[in-house]
């Protein structure tokens, strides 16, 4: 575990219960009263955040503990031992996702899943057609077969919609 | 309800072909995923979970929970034959099943593998059930003052014994309630921090929240790293299945295992890994040869194997006794439940018993589905590591993904899921409880609104509220856990002080021995 991003985290997680705080005082009481209210359990949840942000913030600057234990060290889940990782790749990859969710509408799940599938795989190293085309395209008829037949599920069509209509293959 | 009764309504409920089908479909599911690295059961659940809200409630739980049994035989098979734990749970299996490999003895590991860990799943079911029936009688004592205790010590103890760091462990759980309460007031109905976003002006929608948590924050983390389970080579051709004389020595770790699994997957935040680790440590102590265990110790491989299984049937005691769930799969199998409509606490078995049937029927169905095909399955298993990882990671995400948007088809659950997912990949990284988050996402409005309505029935008194006989023990129970919790850090942080100062000692002697020379 990296000590500076411990670091950031912990900060950031100190920030968001500030502000919940502060978003919490804006709550309207409403009408019925009880000794709790609304406001109550973000107070406490965002002390609890802000409290134990800073704790952990200032166990990693070195502040009001003695030393650092080595459990601390040993925290969270720990990648392959002699493998090389790397945190760029984890995180376009949740942009990648990102992304897709909000291609989805306008873009159509036939279109949008393969794309986000191929971009996944080359970013997770695979090359050539069979890897990059063939698995993406070939797994998104058999889901899109599966959720919109078997499950019902109506899943976005995006600039499809209009041809989907006409050879009545959806009825939106 | 009586003893009989949830045993004669699971093997009832064994006469529905479409509970064959489910189980059949969910324990080679199971199996496979088991088979796999890093695909426990709370993954396997959340890419199969869009699954489970087209069947019938019965059907769906029985087929969740075969998945269960899948996945706990599944594992062992590469951790014997090429040293790979499919999970936490199984390195021990890898210590002594793929040291038994190495010596040419493969198939005396998987048979006792085999026999364990269905033998532990077969007698955890009566044992479960003994456990299950009286909690679910106590129900009826329980109020909305109890409901909250009961919820404080749920936190508490997923806390106290699953998190590394207990302060995170409880920011986790203050994120995820926080989270959950996001929406209307149960009380005065009021908006509460939903930033004037219409999408989540009657809450977040807890299920895609928890499978970002649990299951997408898992794989975004496995993407770090790209190698191939290829890489380490196994066979178990030749593997005969062992004769009873090389069995034998196995069974008393077996029943060790299977009583201790039982009991210490019900308690929240133990699941499989603890249960495995204080099973092999019995049987370690109760052997005649304890100087086998971690080379190749048949005991060692019954002991863990058996207490695997069992802890399936020990986690479903709290989650459908008290409708706690007690680890991040029996979230989401309340989570698939809740789609259901059904509402989880105390009563919600108690109220449609047909559940704890289901339950019953598919750990049942599993297990002799898993006896008559388990040992020609796991040559056939071997397969499933020799699947490409990376594809097997894009797969799982996109399914996530497209399964999450089946539930209320929004768009805007699947952003919820992806940020959820990312937030939970940093809990993972730097030691914060993505399970106690995602107990807090799924049961935070229930806990706040026991609260709210429980002081309300006591004339707004906190100690009126606290006095309750069964709420005042409770709490107490859970404010002892948490020191205990924090009591067990103390002394493991001294222990590593020590371990410290004695390597420095010998590191500091050895150099001045090297200087005198």
């Amino acid at each position: 575990m990296e000590r500076r991003v411990d670091l950031i985290v912990a900060l950031a997680m100190a920030l968001v219960g500030l502000g919940m705080i502060w978003a919490a005082s804006g709550i309207k009481s409403g009408m019925m009263r009880d000794p709790i209210g609304p406001r109550a359990a973000f107070y406490i949840c965002g002390g609890m955040l802000a409290a134990g942000g800073l704790w952990v913030a200032a166990g990693n600057l070195g502040i009001g503990r003695k030393t650092r234990a080595e459990s601390d060290a040993n925290e969270g889940v720990a990648d392959e031992a002699g493998i090389p990782a790397s945190a760029p790749r984890a995180f376009a990859l949740m942009a990648g996702a990102a992304a897709f969710s909000v291609a989805l509408k306008p873009a159509g799940f036939l279109i949008a899943t393969p794309l986000f599938m191929a971009f996944a795989l080359v970013l997770l190293g695979k090359r050539g057609l069979a890897g990059v085309v063939v698995v993406p395209v070939a797994f998104t008829i058999v889901t899109y077969l599966v959720f919109s037949s078997a499950l019902g599920v109506r899943l976005p069509l995006g600039p499809l919609t209009d041809m989907f209509r006409a050879l009545g293959w959806v009825a939106l | 309800m009586e003893l009989l009764s949830p045993l004669l309504g699971g093997i009832g409920l064994l006469g529905d072909p479409l509970v064959w089908v489910a189980v059949l479909a969910g324990t080679v599911f199971g199996v496979i995923a088991g088979a796999m690295p890093g695909i426990g059961t709370t993954l396997a659940y959340g890419l199969v979970l869009p699954f489970t809200f087209v069947m019938p409630p019965v059907i769906g739980v029985a087929f969740l929970l075969s998945i269960s049994v899948g996945v706990g035989y599944g594992n062992s098979i590469p951790a014997i034959l090429m040293g790979i734990p499919g999970n936490p749970a199984a390195i021990l299996t890898v210590i002594d099943g793929h040291a038994l490999h190495k010596r040419g003895e493969g198939g005396v590991a998987l048979g006792i593998s085999f026999l364990a860990a269905l033998g532990g799943q077969l007698v955890s079911i009566p044992l479960f059930v003994v456990l299950v029936v009286p909690l679910m009688a106590l129900a009826y004592h329980f109020s909305f003052p109890e409901i909250f205790g009961l919820y404080c010590f749920g936190f508490l103890a997923l806390i106290s014994l699953a998190a590394d760091n207990l302060v995170k462990g409880l920011m986790s759980a203050a994120l995820g309630i926080a989270i959950g309460l996001v929406g209307l007031d149960p009380i005065n109905m009021v908006t509460r921090l939903d930033f004037g976003w219409r999408e989540i002006r009657s809450g977040i929608d807890d299920v895609a929240l928890v499978i970002g948590l649990l299951a997408l924050s898992e794989l975004f983390r496995s993407a770090r790293q790209v190698f191939s389970w290829q890489d380490h080579s196994g066979e178990a051709r030749g593997a005969s299945f062992p004769a009873f004389a090389r069995i034998r020595p196995a069974i008393p770790a077996m029943g060790t295992g299977t009583i201790v699994g039982t009991l210490v997957g019900a308690i929240p935040g133990a699941g499989a890994t603890p249960a495995a680790m204080i099973s092999y440590q019995m049987a370690r102590m109760l052997s005649k040869r304890p100087e086998t265990f971690g080379k190749g110790s048949v005991e060692g491989i019954g002991a863990n194997e058996a207490a695997q299984n069992a802890s399936n049937s020990g986690e479903l005691i709290p989650t459908l006794g008290l409708g706690i769930p007690v680890s991040g799969s029996m979230v989401l199998l309340l989570a698939a439940l809740t789609v259901q409509g059904f509402v989880p606490g105390p009563l919600m078995v108690t109220n449609a018993p047909d559940l704890l049937f289901a339950a019953i029927a598919g750990l049942l169905a599993a297990t002799i589905f898993l006896l008559a095909t388990g040992w020609f399955m796991a040559r056939l298993m071997l397969k499933a590591v020799s699947l490409d990882r990376q594809v097997v990671i894009v797969v799982a995400i996109t399914l996530t993904l497209i399964g999450v948007y089946a539930i209320n088809t929004k768009v805007f659950d699947v952003m919820v899921a992806v940020a959820a997912g990312g937030v939970g990949y940093f809990m993972l990284r730097y030691g914060y409880s993505a399970p106690a988050a995602a107990l807090g996402v799924f049961v935070g409005k229930e806990f706040e609104r026991s609260l709210r309505i429980g002081l309300n029935m006591n004339d707004n008194s906190f100690v009126e509220f606290a006095t309750r006989p069964i709420t005042a023990g409770i709490l107490l129970v859970a404010l002892g856990v948490l020191i205990w919790g924090a009591w067990r850090r103390v002394l493991m942080q001294r222990r590593l002080a020590a371990a410290r100062a004695r390597d420095g000692a010998r590191e500091t002697r050895s150099h001045q021995q090297e200087t005198q020379e």
